[in-house]
C-alpha cells in the first residue's frame, strides 16, 4: 500500500516540492508541486499557491496557480480554485468556487470518460457533482495505509 | 479525433423539467466549429456544464461576475457617489462564444448599459452571447438560477439555495441597445415566459 504523506495544517513549505508518493497538503505549500503519477489532495484546511503537477489532484480546501493532471482533477464543493486546469478529466462540484479555464485535451486517453462520470444523465436525475467526490480514491487524513506527517 | 467524437453533442431527448434552446444549440453548433472555441461562462457554477462544454473541446473559462449595484440616488444638496465601474476582469476580443445565462435580469437597469458594454468588449469579431431574460419573473427577488446542460440544445434550470437578489425586467430594446455592437439574431419566448437571446458581433456572418 502506498504511503500517505500529509502536510500538516501548521507547515509552510515555499519552493519546489517533487515526490514519488502521494501526498495530502492541509498546511500551506507556496511554489511548485511535482508528483509524478501521484496523487495529491489539497485538505480542506490546505493552501496550495504553485504551478502544480500530478495524476490526480481533489481539491477540498483552496488553490492558486495552474493545474496538470494526467488523470483527474477534482474540485469539491468546499474548495477554492483560482488557475487553469488541464487534465482529461475534470469533475467540478456546484458550489465551488472557480475562476480560470478548464481544457481537456481530447488526445489524451480517459476524455471520453469524463463525460460519462461528469455529465447528467437526465434532468430528474442530474449527476451530482459534489457527491462524486466519493469515487475519488481517499488520500487524505482517515485513509487507510500508512501516514507521515511531517 | 476519435474520442473527440465520443464526446459529442448526446441527443437532445427531452428530461423532465428540460427546456429546449435552439438559439444556445445554434450557438454552440458554430463555436464548435472553430476547432478550439474560447467560451466564457459567467454567473454561479454548474461544474456539469462547464465539464460538458471542455468536453466537447472547448475551453471553457469560468468568472463568477459581481452583480453591481444600483446607481446611488441623487439627493438635493448632496454630491452623488459616483458608482463603481463594472469590470469583467477578463481580456478583450477573447471568446467565441459568451454564456450569460440569466445574469442581465439581475443587473439593475441604469447599470445594464455599462454592464452591456463589458460583455460586448470580451467578444471576438464574431464572437456570440446567449443570455436569457424573463418576461415575467415570479418574484421580484431570486437566487441567479443556474443552468445545467445536458445537450447543446437542452438544458436543466436550477435555482440553487444562495443569496437571493432584486430582479428586472429588461425590454427586448433596452438589450439591444445596452449589447449595442452586437446583431441579435434570434429571440425565443420560452414556455416559461423567459426570452432566449442569442447575438453575434458583427463583422463576420
Amino acid at each position: 500500500m502506498d504511503k500517505i504523506v500529509n502536510i500538516g495544517q501548521s507547515i509552510h513549505i515555499k519552493g519546489e516540492l517533487t515526490g514519488n508518493e502521494d501526498l495530502t497538503i492541509e498546511g500551506k505549500v507556496e511554489g511548485k508541486v511535482f508528483l509524478k503519477d501521484h496523487n495529491l489532495t489539497v485538505g480542506a484546511n490546505g493552501k496550495l499557491i504553485a504551478e502544480t503537477t500530478a495524476k490526480t489532484v481533489m481539491v477540498l480546501g483552496e488553490v492558486t496557480g495552474n493545474i496538470t493532471a494526467d488523470d483527474k482533477v477534482e474540485v469539491a464543493a468546499t474548495g477554492t480554485m483560482r488557475g487553469d486546469i488541464h487534465a482529461p478529466r475534470v469533475v467540478l462540484a456546484d458550489g465551488a468556487k472557480f475562476k480560470g479555464a478548464i481544457d481537456m485535451d481530447s488526445r489524451r486517453p480517459g476524455a471520453a470518460e469524463s463525460k460519462s462520470t461528469s455529465q447528467p444523465v437526465s434532468a430528474s436525475k442530474p449527476a451530482p457533482a459534489a457527491s462524486s467526490s466519493a469515487a475519488h480514491e481517499p488520500v487524505g487524513a482517515g485513509a487507510p495505509g500508512k501516514t507521515a506527517n511531517l | 479525433m476519435a474520442v473527440r467524437s465520443s464526446v459529442s453533442a448526446a441527443p437532445s431527448v427531452a428530461a423532465p423539467g428540460s427546456q429546449s434552446c435552439g438559439g444556445l444549440g445554434k450557438a454552440l453548433a458554430r463555436a464548435l466549429r472553430e476547432g478550439k472555441p474560447q467560451i466564457l461562462v459567467l454567473g454561479p457554477l454548474c461544474g456539469d456544464s462547464v465539464v460538458y462544454l471542455a468536453g466537447r473541446g472547448a475551453r471553457v473559462h469560468v468568472d463568477e461576475v459581481e452583480l453591481p449595484a444600483p446607481a446611488p440616488k441623487a439627493k438635493p444638496g448632496e454630491a452623488v457617489d459616483v458608482p463603481r465601474p463594472i469590470k469583467i476582469d477578463q481580456p478583450s476580443g477573447a471568446y467565441d462564444l459568451v454564456l450569460a445565462w440569466e445574469f442581465f435580469d439581475f443587473v439593475p437597469p441604469d447599470r445594464l448599459p455599462q454592464f452591456g458594454h463589458e460583455v460586448v468588449r470580451l467578444l471576438k469579431v464574431g464572437g456570440q452571447l446567449v443570455m436569457f431574460a424573463h418576461l415575467k419573473p415570479p418574484s421580484e427577488h431570486a437566487v441567479i438560477p443556474r443552468y445545467r446542460l445536458l445537450a447543446d440544445d437542452l438544458v436543466v434550470r436550477e435555482e440553487p439555495s444562495g443569496q437571493a437578489f432584486p430582479r428586472y425586467i429588461h425590454s427586448n430594446l433596452m438589450i439591444e441597445r445596452a449589447i449595442a455592437g452586437l446583431a441579435v439574431q434570434n429571440i425565443h419566448l420560452q414556455r416559461n415566459q423567459m426570452r432566449e437571446i442569442l447575438a453575434s458581433k458583427a463583422g463576420v456572418g
